[in-house]
């Protein structure tokens, strides 16, 4: 894209791509901390992930500063107005992640009290897909790839899948065991904090595909590819299976 | 599901006459509004002008819907004012200035040789950037264009003409006292409306409007863009204007021209949020000069 003539206007444009970025790098830093927490059964980390949300609030408070101070000044149009609302969309959805990320310290900060002994489930697929998209939609934002957006975009149906196998997994676990139903339902917390996490990616690959564009993203997906999404993306786990299950194992 | 609507109206549609009770869906039925309240009041065809047999207007076509407002936007010295002089035949004063092409204002050709020029400027009248009242009273501007016309023969008829042509710019109020006052000794926006309703005195179905608030602070703008917005409801207005914001604002369609040529024309909405022409997407961000 040509430079505007008026050199300000881009400096307060690339000045909140900084911005953007600013915030990414701590939530993407925030998630990989509360993954070591998670894994390490470590408290200190949690606290620290918990303390750090706030950093991302303030950053992201600026950012809407930035935006309302650029639009009175500059008043943007086109490409640069879509281009605006769309990074306050984006740091509103990093925000979102920062505190999804936060709910995960608190989950994990209960996890680590439990007895060493106690057998925690593994969420590690669902978070190195959740953990890859993001650092996948972050880079298309500074280089504007859209095929890549797409594909962003198209899998959350992974990350529904993955939280789907969890949700069955503890589910059954809680099921057998009784004792289980403790550290399950922060599992499950968990899970869907980072299915949430998920979502919020997606957004962030539509305001991506919108700004550069003016197109709406589902506008241009095939039928064909919106309807293998739609069918990865349905919840598989049938409860009254499960407890069925749940009976064959009380009556052994 | 499909809402359906009963019209209870005639709908008329190039002369068709929907059946009185026919059953249609809601978008059938905005459809249809939609073409029968808007009329082509203008229909620009391959105009150029040459100014001393240099081109400056080059092949514009474009539709001018009734009773809306069309912004022509653009870089200085890229044919705005020169294209929309056209409209009225204005170019026809100056030197070495030669126009080819068509323009149908209701279905007749405004360059056919039979066509009454003096007649033609009062159904398009024209406001100019500098506002430019006569130097007589507020009175004498109103009234001598439509004495000249022949449109009032008595002193009855000259008042009422004033002040509804007044009332319709939006001035009588302030002015209503003192109209035998020399026009020149009003504010720049109070002159600017009474050229308007000099403009509106002879009743013009079109008025062009050249940069008609480029000389106004913003508050005498505004009074204008209202202005305008009610003008549209009887008229069909054009205005050039290099305030990106005010076009946004006034207008529905949106003309963008660069070095004499039509580059985009769209509704306003398209071309402020979405164009699709590069030239115009550099404009109206202020990435070229």
């Amino acid at each position: 894209m040509e430079q505007h003539i008026v050199k300000g206007f881009d400096r307060d444009l690339d000045k909140i791509k900084d911005h953007i970025n600013k915030i990414s790098g701590l939530v993407e830093s925030q998630l990989a901390y509360v993954y070591q927490s998670l894994n390490e059964r470590d408290i200190l980390i949690a606290e620290k992930v918990i303390e750090r949300d706030k950093k991302i609030d303030k950053l992201y408070q600026e950012l809407l500063d930035m935006s309302i101070q650029l639009f009175a000044l500059r008043q943007p149009l086109a490409v640069d107005l879509r281009y605006v609302i769309s990074t306050i969309k984006i740091a509103s959805d990093l925000e979102k992640i920062g505190d999804q990320t936060k709910n995960i310290a608190k989950a994990s900060r209960w996890l680590s009290k439990l007895p060493v002994n106690q057998k925690v489930l593994s969420v590690d697929n669902l978070f190195d897909i959740v953990n890859l998209n993001f650092r996948k939609v972050v880079n298309s934002f500074n280089e504007e790839d859209l095929k890549e957006v797409k594909k962003i975009w198209l899998n959350d149906a992974e990350v529904n899948k993955c939280y789907d196998i969890i949700f069955r997994e503890t589910l059954t676990y809680m099921l057998e065991d009784t004792k289980n139903i403790a550290s399950c339902s922060q599992i499950i917390s968990v899970a869907k904090n980072l299915e949430r996490i998920g979502d919020h990616i997606q957004n962030i690959a539509e305001m991506i595909y919108y700004y550069v564009t003016g197109i709406h993203i589902t506008q241009k997906i095939s039928f064909k590819e919106m309807k293998t999404y739609k069918k990865e993306k349905k919840y598989k786990t049938d409860i009254s299976n499960i407890f069925k299950k749940a009976k064959l194992i009380a009556k052994k | 599901m499909l809402w359906q609507y009963i019209l209870d109206i005639n709908l008329r549609r190039n002369g068709e006459h929907m059946a009185k009770d026919q059953i249609i869906s809601i978008s059938k039925f905005n459809k249809l509004k939609r073409s029968t309240s808007l009329k082509i009041k203008l229909a620009v065809q391959n105009i150029s002008v040459f100014y001393n047999g240099k081109m400056a207007v080059e092949n514009i076509n474009m539709n001018i819907n009734q009773n809306e407002v069309t912004a022509l936007i653009g870089p200085s010295g890229c044919g705005k004012s020169t294209f929309i002089r056209c409209i009225n035949r204005m170019n026809d004063v100056i030197e070495n200035c030669t126009v080819e092409g068509k323009i149908f204002f209701d279905e007749t050709n405004i360059y056919d040789s039979n066509v009454d020029v003096v007649k033609l400027r009062s159904s398009i009248g024209m406001v100019f950037q500098k506002p430019n009242p006569f130097p007589k009273s507020i009175y004498e501007n109103i009234v001598y264009a439509p004495k000249l016309h022949g449109i009032i023969n008595s002193k009855s008829e000259a008042d009422e003409l004033v002040e509804k042509s007044l009332t319709e710019a939006g001035l009588f109020e302030e002015v209503k006292d003192r109209l035998n006052e020399s026009g020149t000794g009003l504010s720049g926006g109070q002159q600017q409306r009474l050229c308007i309703a000099r403009a509106i005195a002879v009743d013009p179905s079109i008025i062009l409007m050249d940069e008609p608030c480029s000389s106004l602070d913003p508050i005498a703008t505004a009074v204008i863009e209202e202005l305008i917005d009610s003008l549209k409801k009887k008229r069909t207005i054009i205005i050039i204007t290099h305030n990106m914001q005010q076009a946004a604002r006034v207008s529905e369609k949106t003309a963008f021209f660069h070095l004499g040529k039509l580059i985009e024309f769209s509704n306003t909405s398209t071309i402020f949020t979405n164009p699709k022409e590069k030239r115009t997407l550099g404009y109206i961000t202020g990435r070229f000069g």
